[in-house]
């Protein structure tokens, strides 16, 4: 239920802030200290297109959401709407130290290529 | 429907049961479990679908009990690794802080499948913890940003009052 209303009001908030005008929506420090992008960078410009149903576009500003987003939706489902009931194994695979590893790992990675290639 | 057997303290096999029964035949979390396609015998704490449904094992002596106390109360319920929101805060904003937000998060599970309980519930304290810390971090930090941005304002009105 707090999941829910975390959602739905982070969203309304974020369809309501135009990142790309708004000099006080939040920036990413790690940018501002370091002047290199991490996996987050993006995500805001990202989202607000993509609730303002520019999906394409959207996804330009950060492609990994691409993978993230139905990654968290079921991640959010197998832990908090009885998805880990209804799908054992599905939660087991998901939750596992090699799966959570490998995100790790492409979290990183993601993070040094985009630096190089500037996407 | 899918179809379990277990292995009863006498170490007699029972079955097919389907989830519903299984459940009302007050396992204990080391009794051994199994359904079609499954290539071992699993303990009944390893099935998430059994979760809430098993009791601690009888100890043989009550002296070798490990688990007093409070900790036997929850030691059923695998804790919220907080793996969902470590992650989602990764993503959205606060990277750094995150990481070891992920790192304990993705230990508690396997901890938890060890048998090693309260290493499992220390692991998802901190992994709750450092997600906290680094949503906190990133807001304070947003905070502060706002108020130097108002400060540059109010400082920027009062050298062009100061000209005009």
């Amino acid at each position: 239920m707090v999941v829910v209303i975390i959602i739905i009001a982070g969203s309304i908030i974020l369809y309501f802030s135009d990142p790309f005008n708004s000099q006080l929506s939040p920036k990413c420090y790690f940018h501002y200290l370091t002047g290199y992008k991490c996996v987050g960078c993006g995500t805001q410009r990202a989202l607000y297109n993509i609730l303002h149903l520019r999906i394409f576009e959207g996804f330009k500003y950060n492609p990994i959401l691409i993978i993230a987003i139905p990654y968290i939706i079921i991640l959010f489902y197998t832990e908090y709407f009885n998805g880990k009931y209804k799908m054992p194994k599905l939660y087991r695979m998901i939750s596992s130290y090699k799966t959570i590893y490998a995100i790790l790992i492409i979290i990183f990675l993601y993070s040094i290529l985009r630096n190089i290639y500037n996407f | 429907m899918r179809e379990y057997y277990y292995i009863d303290c006498y170490g007699e096999k029972l079955g097919p049961f389907n989830l519903e029964t299984l459940r009302k035949k007050g396992l204990s979390t080391d009794t051994k479990v199994w359904y079609q396609g499954m290539n071992d015998w699993y303990n009944a704490s390893e099935y998430i679908e059994l979760e809430n449904y098993i009791t601690p094992p009888i100890p043989n002596n009550n002296k070798s009990s490990p688990y007093s106390g409070s900790e036997s109360v929850n030691y059923m319920q695998k804790p919220d690794s907080y793996l969902a929101w470590s992650i989602v805060s990764a993503i959205l904003c606060c990277l750094p802080f995150s990481i070891p937000a992920i790192v304990y998060a993705a230990k508690v599970d396997n901890l938890w499948f060890n048998k090693n309980y309260e290493a499992s519930i220390r692991a998802a304290k901190k992994a709750k913890t450092w997600t906290i810390i680094s949503v906190a971090v990133s807001i304070g930090i947003w905070i502060i940003y706002l108020l130097a941005y108002l400060l540059g304002i109010i400082i920027g009105f009062s050298i062009l009052n100061a000209f005009i």
